[in-house]
């Protein structure tokens, strides 16, 4: 919020920026006038594009390509549930949901930071899966197959639709002013060039560590969201596939800068349930989707976006 | 109790035959052209049903195990050149186009095939059991297991005597060296990914009369390769072998004894020589 004010002060061209991201607020809380099943959708998307952040920031500006983004979200959504079940209070409920995904950040990333690159996310995807495995199998805990109904839970559409977007907001905002701190620029040369930067003495691996923590933190408390939102959680939330959601979010938004990633989980969440009610040909619209934007829009819409409003001097 | 052991036993050897043709084709290509395939699983279900396709039309599981592979390895060849050749270098972005390929292929084969479970039945002359006194097993796991040893040999012999073989040895080994010494890293590239898809193809050919056919079952053949390649060593056929017949029995036997834990203990198994190994039980550091 305070990155929107400060932004207010800037040229015209960080006006129309700035005018840029107001309308995208708008139109994430447009659906509070229309209810019913536009507003489920805007729930969903700030709560997915709660999850797509965190990975922006992952991969954007940490440089870490994680593919068990999926084992986060379905933590969060578990913890809570199950804290529920347990007759907990929400708020404890909600506050364990991104401990829990924390928690398992700190033990895979102990062991995911030994290695780089593309063993980061054959490493991420094995850790993911075993997450998947746990849920679908212990059913005990979890239900297994059948999922985790959280029915008789109250909570209304409207109030859980303004917190997700005012989180999403503070996270937003919260993350882009954590970036312009020596925390966020050492992660920027640690991204630029790691070896270079730890033999300036900057322990990397604590850094990385860190910022995992952070991200899996929020994405847990995302996943918390979606359960209460959606009342119900399926192991097959879990599978290494879904991790490509969040995945084709930040792609499609841009990698960088955050709001990319909020306007790429908005643009999905609406396509998709536009393309779902003539077709369930979903693989082949989010595969396609992810080819397509890999192999012509690299840089994502939103800076393009930002660009073309906003002048040359547009910046992600 | 020693029947069902044996039994048991070489299910889990023919089930390892089959992930060895998967694997053996992800890991030549991570090899030479440091893709991780992950629509690997496309290509097998692809395979299969082509194989399903060719199979009742030609009434022929022969010609359809000779026919298959070039199809499916065409595909892959035309995959390498026009979709992955552009990002040489970008892994990440050379695995999101191989994800995104492989939901593509498997939502076409669904809208195209339909999303029940199709059981294939094995060739005539590879149907019914085998009778050894009081042990009775059926053939057609007998002929995967054999075809797999074959295979690993075959290809060993291949890439240690012919000149292609020693090509793809050399740019798995170091492309920049390799293509000093007049082997263009390309054309080797594209060649391999053709051949590891075909293998691929094959492997969904052979294993749909083992493991019946459904959507779902392209993400679980990519990950058991995966797992497959990462614990026995990128890049090694030795590794892919002996990987696939460690992650087999493990999968085989973690079925009977301990049901809930099996795939558990895999993944960890993978996580753990990822983190600690990462070149694999078998493998050696690259350049």
């Amino acid at each position: 919020m305070a990155d929107l004010l400060r932004e207010a002060r800037l040229g015209v061209a960080g006006r129309r920026q700035t005018l840029l991201r107001w309308g995208l607020v708008g139109v994430l809380l447009l659906p509070l006038l229309l209810g019913g099943y536009p507003l489920y959708l805007a729930t969903e998307a700030a709560l997915l594009g709660l999850a797509a952040v965190a990975l922006s920031l992952l991969l954007g500006h940490g440089g870490v390509p994680s593919l068990g983004q999926a084992a986060f979200l379905g933590l969060g959504a578990y913890a809570l549930g199950l804290a529920l079940k347990a007759g907990l209070p929400l708020w404890l409920a909600l506050l364990l949901a991104p401990l829990a995904s924390a928690a398992l950040a700190l033990l895979t990333g102990l062991l995911v930071f030994r290695t780089h690159g593309i063993f980061i996310l054959m490493l991420t995807l094995a850790f993911g899966q075993m997450v998947y495995s746990a849920a679908h199998k212990w059913t005990a805990l979890t239900g297994g197959d059948d999922g985790l109904s959280l029915s008789g839970l109250t909570v209304s559409q409207v109030v859980l639709h303004l917190v997700a977007v005012g989180v999403l907001l503070a996270v937003v905002s919260g993350l882009r002013a954590l970036l312009q701190t020596p925390y966020g620029k050492t992660l920027e040369a640690i991204r630029q060039n790691e070896e270079k930067t730890r033999s300036l003495g900057v322990p990397t691996f604590y850094y990385k560590l860190s910022m995992y923590l952070l991200t899996a933190a929020i994405t847990g408390l995302a996943g918390g969201g979606l359960a209460l939102h959606r009342g119900f959680i399926s192991p097959h939330d879990l599978f290494w596939l879904t991790s490509a959601t969040p995945m084709v979010m930040v792609l499609l938004g841009g990698s960088r800068g955050l709001w990319g990633a909020v306007f790429g989980a908005l643009l999905y969440t609406f396509v998709q349930a536009w393309v779902s009610s003539f077709t369930d040909l979903w693989g082949l619209f989010v595969g396609g989707l992810l080819v397509l934007t890999v192999l012509f829009a690299r840089e994502g819409l939103w800076p393009l976006l930002e660009r073309y409003l906003g002048g040359n001097r547009g910046r992600a | 109790m020693a029947l069902l052991f044996l039994t048991q036993l070489l299910n889990s050897l023919a089930f390892a035959m089959l992930l060895f043709l998967l694997a053996l084709g992800l890991s030549l290509i991570f090899g030479v052209a440091r893709v991780i395939n992950l629509a690997h699983g496309a290509f097998y279900l692809l395979g299969a049903y082509l194989g399903l396709a060719l199979g009742s039309s030609l009434s022929s599981f022969w010609v359809a195990l000779g026919l298959v592979p070039l199809l499916v390895g065409l595909l892959g060849v035309l995959v390498e050149r026009f979709l992955l050749r552009g990002l040489h270098g970008q892994e990440l972005e050379q695995v999101l186009i191989t994800i995104g390929l492989g939901f593509v292929l498997a939502d076409l084969l669904r809208a195209f095939f339909g999303a029940a479970i199709r059981s294939v039945p094995p060739p005539a002359e590879l149907a019914g059991p085998l009778l050894l006194g009081s042990f009775v097993y059926p053939k057609y796991p007998l002929f995967v297991l054999i075809m797999g040893v074959l295979l690993f040999l075959l290809v060993r012999l291949l890439l240690t005597k012919t000149p292609f073989g020693v090509q793809v040895r050399a740019v798995t080994a170091d492309p920049g060296m390799a293509s000093t010494l007049g082997i263009q890293p390309a054309r080797v590239s594209l060649l391999t990914f053709g051949i590891g898809t075909a293998l691929a193809g094959m492997g969904g050919v052979v294993g749909a009369p083992m493991i019946a056919l459904a959507p779902g079952l392209d993400a679980q053949m990519t990950l058991f390769a995966l797992i497959v390649v990462v614990i026995g060593g990128l890049g090694r056929i030795e590794g892919a072998f002996w990987g696939a017949i460690l992650v087999g029995l493990v999968d085989g036997f973690g079925r009977l004894f301990l049901p809930q834990l099996a795939m558990f203990l895999i993944f960890a198994l993978m996580a753990l020589v990822l983190a600690l190994r990462p070149e694999g039980l078998l493998g050696r550091r690259m350049a």
